[in-house]
């Protein structure tokens, strides 16, 4: 009969670690591709904004203000970011509740026959005895995987980086920002 | 609304496992629907947070809702954003510079 330690192990842990290691690749490699889709779409759609308020206050104190001209940029420009997860850690719990039982049984039988007939006796006793030795074994197993995901910064490189280079004239210091 | 533990492959429910996904609290997403989608979001116990168009808008939803969302046939794309403030700050202060209009223009 197989041991306890034997039913141990028969338990596929290297399979089942494998198993979840491709399931944690495949399942990551699905969520980047959703990450990477939700940016072009983030890309994709653009805004109008109103970037520079100008208030002006004239000489007899009356105040206007004038709107800068709209600027259509998208979504991920203006810092809307899809949201990129990681699977931090990943567990695997195997449970095995084995319950094996051992009975013997021992059967015997006596039969015993006599005769009595005209001048003659006979009699005849039988044993029989049987031994009987069962083996049973109960296995409960259950297996439990839990993985973890957290959420990371997006790649560094995913936002267009803007410069401005200015190139109007004017009387003041010229300036170019990056 | 159904719950997460609902939405168990065919696989898991054969082989008798059970698939429990713990999500964040709430988050906001993207939603790209295929028309008028806002009634969706209110279904999914979400809240609309910005509208782009009709059928593209910001909303807040928690992870169940998500999941509800992602089954809706009148949603054709849905996922998570966030928004980076420096990012914003940055993008403002050099648009701002580069499109403010002359004091007195008016």
């Amino acid at each position: 009969m197989a041991g306890v330690g034997q039913e141990l192990l028969a338990v596929p842990l290297p399979e089942m670690v494998m198993k979840l290691g491709l399931g944690v690749a495949e399942a990551q490699r699905a969520l980047d591709e959703n990450s990477v889709e939700t940016a072009s779409m983030l890309a994709d759609t653009t805004v109008p904004l109103v970037l520079a308020v100008t208030q002006t206050i004239a000489a007899d104190g009356s105040v206007s203000f004038v709107n800068a001209d709209p600027v259509d940029v998208s979504l991920l420009q203006i810092g809307l970011m899809p949201t990129f997860y990681q699977f931090a850690e990943a567990t695997i719990e195997v449970t095995m509740d084995i319950k094996t039982t051992s009975s013997r049984e021992t059967n015997i039988k006596v039969s015993a026959k006599a005769k009595v007939g005209f001048g003659c006796f006979s009699a005849s006793v039988s044993v029989d005895v049987s031994h009987n030795r069962k083996f049973g074994k109960t296995v409960h197993g259950t297996s439990r995987l839990v993985t973890r995901m957290v959420p990371v910064p997006p790649p560094p490189r995913i936002f267009p980086e803007l410069t401005v280079v200015d190139n109007r004239p004017s009387t003041d210091t010229p300036e170019n920002e990056e | 609304m159904k719950k997460s533990d609902d939405s168990c492959s065919r696989v898991a429910a054969a082989m008798g496992a059970k698939i429990d996904i713990k999500g964040p609290p709430q988050a906001l997403y993207l939603v790209i629907g295929a028309g008028h989608i806002e009634s969706s979001i209110v279904r999914a116990g979400g809240q609309v947070q910005m509208r782009f168009t009709e059928n593209k808008l910001l909303a807040i939803l928690t992870y169940d809702g998500f999941l509800f969302m992602k089954k809706d046939p009148m949603v054709v794309r849905i996922g998570p954003v966030n928004l980076d403030m420096e990012r914003l700050k940055k993008m403002s202060h050099i648009l701002s510079k580069a499109v403010a209009p002359s004091p007195g223009a008016a």
